[in-house]
């Protein structure tokens, strides 16, 4: 099947309605309403601080259709642990219960609970949808914000390097961990499509560019985060029960620089620097790392 | 209206009924449906679920749009301008 | 059935009378032998409950949370450390109105560290929105974590409960406790099934809010506050018709006959008070006991109209604001603040960390109390009962 007729066969309904808050061009709301395709309407979201627990709902108006609990920051998988347990005793099944957090949410302040449901293997879909720094805060960085990015906390540049989270809940043990883009919207629901089959602990990780703190025009947004696949530094693949699949590999791969030097975030990097880059890129050949 | 007890929103969606987002935008898509081939990239990359896909008919939903430009960033047969409204 | 039941017992045995559906905890010294019973009851097929084995404090209320919104009868326990883990949770649970149980099993807060008793932990969550109720033996555990869930669930409430009872005091002692038959704590407590998360009527919970409806919510939740007074009061006296125990409802006055004295006490200090009052009142002394059973809501109005016949009280607090002195005493000189005549009221701060509180203790205050009746006046500040002085560098 092409990918005009998969896209055709998904569904129309919008399950986060049109009028939410999100801002102009940003890769999180992007990533909510293709997750919603793949997710349906019989599905709870526990959403922590982060700018998607606000985009969709303000005093008693919503743009949700489905079932939303904003829950604290550093909690929501641990929420969703007792949503789960409370529609199990009540009888309540076939409900898709996902944690969708931002970075902060699944890396930094988030980790505890988030690690916890994991080893307990609880059944919820966690989506870290990672804009790569604190974005209802400024823009502050965080433990999955790249080296070299300049944030206005870290004005030079940050000084260490992106916090690998699939790679740690991988270790956990859990049964599906993928990565996905916003540029590849068949990728990510066909992944969520997998998860939502699946019992126990999944988890996902999407890029979602944010135009305004990575520095780059908000009609960029998906441009920004296909040349991320392509340039080899965000892989799609996904592990599944340990079985590890690339689910898309560029024909030809795009400079690292490509990438970089089309973000204001980057711009003082010196060519040595982002040479530096490409050279642990092709190490890493690509491979889902 | 009295407040729910437990604080939340109750009708599902109503944030799209007349949106405060209607006049966030300085630009908005038009479509030149004679290039536009129903390929749905517009659809799928749209933030502000401001594409409407018919059964044959691409439109845009302005009060939701608040003109981004990703539409016609990415459209394929650049069948998407964006124009100052 | 009679057992033999130390206070952490005495609640597991509540929770599966109660029939709790979900119990997301994390072990926490003094409270972990409730896990272990209630685990065990599910273990043996005597409860049908979920039990998640938390990763944190913080992550069990979340969890209870989440449940409870789903309209499960939810329960967890913590005490000290792990209960100012949950500060904000606190806040959260009460403000979305989920009627949640917990159990503090009362430890002291670090630094320094502490594994014994005072009310310290549960009174600095006073502001968070939940009730506060205070238990003198494992009966009144078994039979206040019983009517906590009534409390909670009433339309009326809708607010979270802590059901508070001192660590090792009660927590380790075990203690003869009628265990009543489920059939009639089935008659006492309904089925709880109120679910605002659910796929058939799709909700937003906790939308952010602005200036145009705060403020009503945090007047609502006051207002629910203030009326679960009346549900504490008729809870109490439907347990005590339906069991044949009676806890005083908000507050409990013991011996009040002609008392020139009160004494106020909270927990397991109301038990040795009674030892105390009985001694004094033999010896011809006219002091009375206040027992004060539910810090939130706070009894003002019932502890006015009990201390209008006296003539001085002396509170004793197991907990210290700092700079201000005991949380009971302030709120007690509070509610008599609209009181035509000045009465003198005594503070005295004791037990700390576990330090025992004697029926010798409760005596000299007795006498204290009974001397400033004559005086009429009484010196500024908190008296602290049994305080080492030459551990604090002041001379006796």
């Amino acid at each position: 099947m092409g990918e005009r007729e998969e896209l055709y066969r998904l569904p129309r309904e919008e399950l986060l309605s049109g009028g939410h808050q999100g801002i102009s061009g940003y890769g999180g709301t992007i990533a909510v309403r293709q997750a919603l395709k793949a997710l349906g309407p019989n599905t709870v979201i526990v959403v922590p601080a982060s700018a998607v627990a606000t985009v969709g709902g303000l005093n008693t108006s919503t743009a949700w259709r489905i079932p939303f609990v904003h829950s604290l920051f550093e909690c929501a998988p641990a929420m969703a642990t007792g949503i789960r347990a409370a529609l199990e005793i009540k009888g309540k099944t076939g409900v898709t219960l996902v944690s969708f957090a931002g970075d902060a949410g699944s890396a930094d302040i988030g980790f505890q609970s988030l690690s916890g449901a994991a080893e307990r293997d609880e059944d919820i879909i966690h989506v870290c949808y990672d804009d790569e720094a604190y974005l209802n805060t400024g823009g502050q960085a965080g433990g999955t914000t790249p080296a070299g990015a300049q944030t206005v906390n870290t004005p030079q540049g940050k000084p260490t390097g992106k916090k690998d989270l699939l790679s740690i809940i991988e270790a956990h043990g859990a049964g599906y961990v993928a990565s996905a883009s916003i540029a590849f919207p068949l990728d990510f629901i066909a992944k969520l499509r997998k998860a939502k089959e699946r019992k126990g602990f999944r988890y996902l990780h999407i890029l979602t560019p944010n135009p305004a703190t990575w520095g780059f025009a908000a009609d960029q947004t998906i441009h920004i985060a296909r040349l991320a696949v392509d340039c080899g530094l965000w892989p799609l693949f996904e592990v599944e029960d340990g079985g590890r699949r690339v689910t898309y590999a560029p024909v030809r791969r795009v400079p690292v620089a490509d990438y970089i030097r089309a973000q204001g975030r980057f711009r003082h990097l010196t060519g040595d620097q982002i040479a530096a880059m490409q050279a642990q890129v092709d190490a890493s050949a690509g491979g889902g790392r | 209206m009295k407040l729910p007890t437990t604080p939340g929103a109750y009708q599902p969606g109503n944030m799209g009924v007349n949106p405060r987002t209607a006049g966030w935008k300085s630009k908005a898509p038009v479509l030149d449906a004679g290039k536009c081939d129903q390929c749905l990239k517009c659809w799928i990359y749209c933030p502000d679920a401001a594409v409407e896909v018919t059964a044959d008919k691409v439109r845009f939903i302005l009060d939701y749009c608040k003109g981004c430009g990703i539409c016609a960033v990415e459209c394929p047969t650049a069948a998407i301008s964006m124009a100052g409204v | 059935m009679r057992m033999l039941l130390s206070g952490n017992e005495a609640t597991a045995h509540a929770a599966r009378l109660a029939r709790i559906e979900v119990f997301p905890v994390y072990p926490i010294t003094p409270q972990a032998p409730m896990i272990n019973s209630i685990v065990g009851f599910i273990d043996r097929g005597e409860l049908k409950c979920a039990h998640k084995r938390m990763e944190s404090d913080h992550s069990a209320l979340a969890g209870a949370a989440g449940a409870s919104l789903v309209g499960a009868r939810a329960f967890t326990a913590s005490n000290s450390q792990g209960l100012a883990l949950m500060h904000e949770l606190l806040f959260y649970t009460a403000g979305l109105r989920l009627p949640v149980v917990m159990a503090i099993i009362n430890r002291a807060l670090s630094a320094p560290h502490c594994r014994f008793p005072d009310h310290s932990d549960a009174i600095a969550q006073e502001a968070t929105g939940w009730l506060q109720l205070y238990c003198e033996n494992n009966q009144e555990v078994l039979d206040t974590v019983l009517q906590a869930f009534r409390i909670a669930e009433d339309e009326r409430v809708l607010l979270p409960v802590m059901v508070n009872f001192e660590g090792y005091i009660l927590g380790h002692t075990k203690e003869v406790v009628e265990v009543p038959e489920q059939e009639a704590v089935d008659a006492f407590l309904p089925a709880y099934s109120r679910a605002v998360v659910d796929v058939e009527h799709p909700a937003a919970i906790n939308t952010a809010t602005n200036g145009e409806i705060y403020m009503e919510y945090k007047y609502l939740q006051h207002r629910a506050m203030q009326g679960s007074l009346t549900v504490v009061k008729e809870v109490n006296a439907e347990f005590a018709e339906r069991f044949g125990r009676d806890w005083g409802g908000a507050v409990e006055l013991y011996r009040g006959e002609d008392a020139r004295a009160l004494l106020v006490a909270m927990g397991s200090a109301v038990s040795t008070a009674r030892i105390a009052v009985d001694e004094m009142r033999a010896a011809g002394q006219p002091v009375g006991l206040l027992k004060v059973r539910s810090f939130r809501p706070f009894p003002a109005d019932e502890i006015r109209s009990v201390a209008a016949g006296v003539r001085a009280l002396a509170v004793i607090d197991r907990d210290i604001i700092y700079g201000v002195g005991g949380a009971l005493h302030r709120e007690v000189q509070w509610a008599l603040a609209g009181d035509a005549v000045h009465k003198p009221v005594l503070s005295y701060i004791a037990g700390m960390g576990g330090r025992d509180i004697s029926v010798a203790d409760v005596k000299a205050i007795g006498q204290d109390v009974l001397a400033a009746t004559e005086k009429g006046s009484v010196p500024m500040g908190a008296h602290w009962v049994g305080l080492k002085a030459d551990l604090v560098g002041e001379a006796k």
